[in-house]
């Protein structure tokens, strides 16, 4: 009948496990239940259930096949975008109180995005949709802010001046989630394995985004070649801005060179800003076959022309345009934000690695738009044994 | 909907209907109606009832499991075959505390009791 060990029925696991999931804290989760159902369970119980089912899940996504049996719908356009988060840790077994697992606690959590897209109306001439760089990208308070840099003392261009400029790119109309503590060699196969349940590989047109970390690019070498790699623009300009406004004293100077590379990359003309920082390099006597400290006031120059090298390939934007593919891990970027206000506050330390991996599997799984986890908790196995109950204490 | 089946419908609306006249008198009683109440009175009440009713239904039910369940059943863990004897144990429903009576088997070989209705079964 699907009833737990805990003596907990299906349907109150199943509220349980949701305010788990979505409510800040176990403690806030037992709060809840008590105000909205008249009755709870407590906060021991609720993490309990959550971490019976967050490695049930994690059990469940290491088989290849879907277990829900639905019909799953071949994407028109698939993407696939990955990226690391972070996660504060604590050694598991030492009772009461944070005993700070490594350092400071910091851990690398993995996160996968799997969206089913809807491509924008094209036309026929296979024309750039978008060749100008959007406005959002020629604002000088949100680039300095995505750069986390102060805003540069320049004018800004006259409203009336600039037609408002924006690329519509996919929509999306389904997006699942996979996040984990895994290494890189671990998740990459994670993710294949969700790829492979959603039929992203039969998908018409695939793309694979991600920023310029290595085991993003690993991943998708091993595991997704057939993928068109797109680099994150956001992540570029990042290092476009910050070798731009390096290159002059002047913040209205660099903020004009910042609005030309920005614009050269934007239409794919990646090498003429690498040549052009190259160029700077050599004039000011940087030795790129060597290291920059990192105190260097040229040091945003040799990133710069690191980073575009490297990345040079998944940097093709206009014919991503052309195709109606994204160019911004920006949904990536919030779904991280949306898995972090569970997993990552001030005052949250996961046991390492088990309480975290829990948290994550569950967070991932509320936060999928195809109903996974309450499809999951509608048939999960109930136990046909009830918890052994610790013996009660002798009297001192 | 067959002819029985019309007919239990139509007895549970007039039985629901019932509950429902109980709960006002029993209300009135109380003096609840002598000024405007805010509603929130009338619909914890309401709410109140029905998850009475729902454990209600919920111990039928797990009775009527109970009964159709067979006399022996192999042990999940050593696969011994053991005795099911009827029994009652309390679970934590959404609706409130739930008596469940269940079939249940001791393994003597385990030394653990077992419920068969968890074995194979939970998803239909």
């Amino acid at each position: 009948m699907g009833l737990d060990s805990r003596e907990v029925t299906p349907e109150l696991c199943r509220v349980a496990i949701h305010l788990a999931a979505e409510v800040r804290s176990f403690e806030r989760a037992e709060i809840v239940m008590e105000q909205v159902l008249g009755h709870g369970i407590s906060r021991s119980t609720i993490r309990r259930l959550a971490k019976g089912v967050g490695c049930e899940l994690s059990a469940l996504a290491e088989l290849d096949e879907r277990s829900d049996e639905k019909e799953v719908i071949v994407p028109e356009l698939a993407v696939v975008s990955c990226d690391g988060g972070r996660i504060r840790t604590r050694v598991a077994g030492q009772g009461r109180g944070v005993v700070l697992a490594g350092e400071k606690g910091w851990r690398e959590t993995k996160n996968a995005s799997f969206e089913r897209m809807c491509l924008p109306p094209q036309d026929s001439s296979n024309t750039d949709p978008c060749p100008q760089l959007p406005s959002s990208f020629r604002t000088m308070a949100k680039v300095a802010n995505i750069a986390e840099k102060p805003v540069p003392n320049a004018d800004p261009p006259c409203e009336n001046q600039q037609e408002r400029v924006a690329y519509h790119g996919p929509q999306r109309m389904l997006r699942t989630a996979v996040s984990s503590m895994a290494c890189s060699a671990e998740f990459g196969p994670m993710m294949k394995r969700e790829a492979q349940r959603r039929r992203f590989y039969d998908g018409s047109l695939q793309a694979f985004l991600g920023d310029g970390l290595n085991w993003n690019w690993s991943i998708w070498k091993k595991h997704f070649p057939t993928f068109i790699p797109i680099l994150d623009f956001i992540h570029a300009i990042q290092y476009v801005f910050n070798a731009a406004m390096a290159l002059h004293s002047c913040e209205a100077e660099g903020w004009a060179t910042y609005e030309r590379f920005a614009t050269l990359c934007w239409q794919g003309n990646v090498d003429s800003v690498v040549d052009e920082l190259v160029a700077a390099c050599h004039a000011r006597g940087v030795c790129l076959d060597h290291g920059v400290p990192e105190d260097d006031p040229h040091r945003p120059l040799t990133d710069a022309i690191r980073y575009l090298s490297n990345n040079r390939s998944r940097m093709d934007y206009p014919r991503y345009r052309r195709l109606g593919l994204p160019v911004t891990s920006a949904p990536m970027e919030s779904l991280i934000k949306q898995i972090n206000h569970r997993v990552k506050g001030t005052e949250m330390f996961w046991d390492d690695p088990d309480g975290a991996e829990v948290i994550l599997q569950l967070r991932a799984a509320a936060l999928s738009e195809d109903g996974r986890l309450a499809n999951y908790l509608n048939r999960r196995p109930g136990s046909p044994f009830v918890r052994r109950r610790s013996p009660p204490k002798a009297a001192a | 909907m067959d002819a029985a089946g019309q007919a239990r419908e139509q007895k549970k609306q007039e039985l629901l209907q019932e509950l429902a006249e109980l709960m006002v008198e029993e209300q009135i009683e109380e003096g609840v109606f002598l000024n405007t109440p805010h509603y929130s009175m009338i619909e914890r009440t309401a709410v109140t009832l029905g998850r009475r009713l729902s454990c209600e239904v919920q111990q039928r039910a797990a009775r009527e499991v109970a009964a159709n369940s067979p006399a022996a059943c192999p042990c999940p863990t050593c696969g011994t075959s053991c005795d099911v004897h009827v029994d009652q144990r309390q679970v934590r429903s959404v609706d409130g505390p739930v008596e469940l009576t269940e079939s249940v088997a001791y393994c003597p070989e385990c030394r653990r009791c077992f419920f068969p209705s968890a074995i194979g079964h939970g998803t239909g």
